[in-house]
C-alpha cells in the first residue's frame, strides 16, 4: 500500500484539474482546502479503491475527491444529519450516489442557480442553491435530457481524434461530398 | 480533415437532438436541424433509451462527435469552445499513451492486439494447451480456460487430448469405407468394360 503525502494528492489534483474549462475555475477555487480539510478520509478511499490493481491511481483519486465533495454537499444539505432517521438517512445515502455521479452537472447547475438568484435580486441560502441544483438535475435525469455537461463529459474523456473535432460546416451537415481544393 | 456527416449518423443524430437540454436546443439554428432531417434516413432504425444516461447509451462515436462539434459552433463562445477542444486534445493523447502502455504489456506475453481502440481486444489464440497433473489438455479458446480459488487451471468437460483424439480415429473409419465403396464401384465399371 502506497503511502501518499499531501503533495501526492495535490500533483494527482494538478492532473485532474486539467479537464477543467476555464469558465469553471471558479468553482474550484476551494478544491485545495477540500482536500487538506478531508486529507484522513481521501488516504482511506484511495487505498480502497487501489486494492483492485485495474483501477489507476488517477481514477482512485478522481472517487476519492468526489466522494468528499458529495459529503461536503450532503452537510450542506442536511446539517442535522445525526439525529436523522434510519429511513432518512438511506434516502440521503441514495441522495449522496446520485451527487457523486453527478458532481460536475450540479456543480454547474448550482453556479446557474446563484446567477438567477442574483439576478432576481434574491437573497440565497448555500442549501437552498444546493437543494435546487440537485432537484433540477435528478428531474432532467428522469427525463431523460441530455445536459451540456453530458457532451462536455465525452470531450474531456478525450474520445475524439484531434483533428476531426473541429467547428462543424453547414456542407458537412448536408452530406454533400467536398471537393478535393475544399478538403 | 473533414466528415461528412453520413445518413445514418444523421437519423441518430436527429433522435439524439430530441433529448436536448431547451438551453442547448435553443441555439441550433433551425436549419442545421432541417438539414440533419433531410439528410436522416427512415429506414435505418435507431432508438434513444430515455431511461439510460447519455454516457452509456449506445450511439456511434461518429454522432458523438458530430453532436460534439454542434455544441461546439452553436452552443459555446469561441474561448470556451477552444478550451473544450484543448482538454479534448490533451486527454486523447493520455488516453492513447496509456492504451499504447497495455499494448506494449500484452505484447511482451506474446499476444497481439489492436493499438489505439477505445477497447483493446485480446484475440482467443487458435489452440492453446494446457498441462495439469501431468496431463495434457487440449482447448479450444483461453475462454474456456478458467482459474479457480486454489489456482488451479479448470477445464471444462469433454475438451481433453483424448477426446480429440477419438474423433479423429473416427474420420479415419470413414475415410476407410470411402476407400471400400470406391474399390467395390470400380470392379462393378469394370465388369461392365470387359
Amino acid at each position: 500500500m502506497k503511502e501518499y503525502k499531501i503533495n501526492d494528492l495535490m500533483k494527482l489534483y494538478e492532473d485532474y484539474a486539467k479537464t477543467y474549462k476555464k469558465s469553471e475555475e471558479e468553482l474550484h477555487n476551494d478544491d485545495k482546502n477540500v482536500i487538506y480539510n478531508n486529507f484522513e478520509d481521501m488516504l482511506k478511499y484511495i487505498n480502497s479503491a487501489t486494492e483492485d490493481q485495474s483501477v489507476s491511481e488517477e481514477k482512485a483519486f478522481e472517487m476519492a475527491f468526489k466522494a468528499v465533495k458529495a459529503d461536503d454537499y450532503i452537510e450542506v444539505l442536511y446539517p442535522d444529519l445525526r439525529n436523522a432517521s434510519q429511513e432518512e438517512k438511506d434516502a440521503i445515502k441514495k441522495e449522496r450516489l446520485f451527487i457523486f455521479r453527478n458532481m460536475q452537472d450540479i456543480e454547474i447547475e448550482c453556479l446557474t442557480i446563484k446567477k438567477e438568484f442574483t439576478l432576481q435580486e434574491r437573497e440565497y441560502t448555500n442549501q437552498e442553491v444546493v437543494r435546487q441544483a440537485v432537484d433540477n438535475l435528478k428531474n432532467k435525469r428522469e427525463a431523460g435530457v441530455i445536459t451540456a455537461a453530458d457532451i462536455e463529459n465525452d470531450m474531456k474523456k478525450g474520445k475524439f481524434d484531434p483533428e476531426k473535432l473541429t467547428r462543424i460546416t453547414e456542407l458537412e451537415i448536408s452530406g454533400e461530398e467536398k471537393t478535393t481544393e475544399e478538403r | 480533415m473533414t466528415v461528412v456527416l453520413s445518413r445514418n449518423c444523421a437519423t441518430e443524430l436527429l433522435e439524439v437532438i430530441k433529448h436536448l437540454d431547451k438551453e442547448i436546443l435553443k441555439r441550433i439554428p433551425e436549419k442545421v436541424i432541417k438539414m440533419i432531417k433531410e439528410r436522416s434516413d427512415s429506414s435505418y432504425r435507431f432508438q434513444y433509451d430515455s431511461r439510460i444516461p447519455y454516457a452509456e447509451q449506445k450511439i456511434s462515436t461518429e454522432t458523438r462527435l458530430a453532436l460534439a462539434r454542434i455544441y461546439l459552433t452553436y452552443c459555446c463562445a469561441p474561448e470556451e469552445a477552444d478550451d473544450l477542444i484543448q482538454i479534448n486534445n490533451h486527454m486523447y493523447k493520455k488516453r492513447r499513451a496509456e492504451t499504447t502502455e497495455i499494448v506494449h504489456t500484452i505484447k511482451s506475453a506474446d499476444i497481439v492486439a489492436p493499438i489505439y481502440s477505445d477497447v483493446v481486444v485480446i484475440p482467443k489464440p487458435k489452440e492453446t494447451r494446457a498441462i495439469v497433473n501431468d496431463k495434457t489438455y487440449e482447448v479450444n479458446s483461453m475462454v474456456d480456460v478458467t482459474i479457480d480459488n486454489d489456482e488451479k487451471i479448470v477445464i471444462p468437460e469433454n475438451k481433453d487430448i483424448n477426446n480429440a483424439q477419438t474423433v479423429s480415429n473416427n474420420q479415419q473409419m470413414v475415410e476407410k469405407k470411402e476407400n471400400f465403396f470406391t474399390k467395390f464401384i470400380d470392379k462393378i465399371k469394370g465388369l461392365f468394360k470387359k
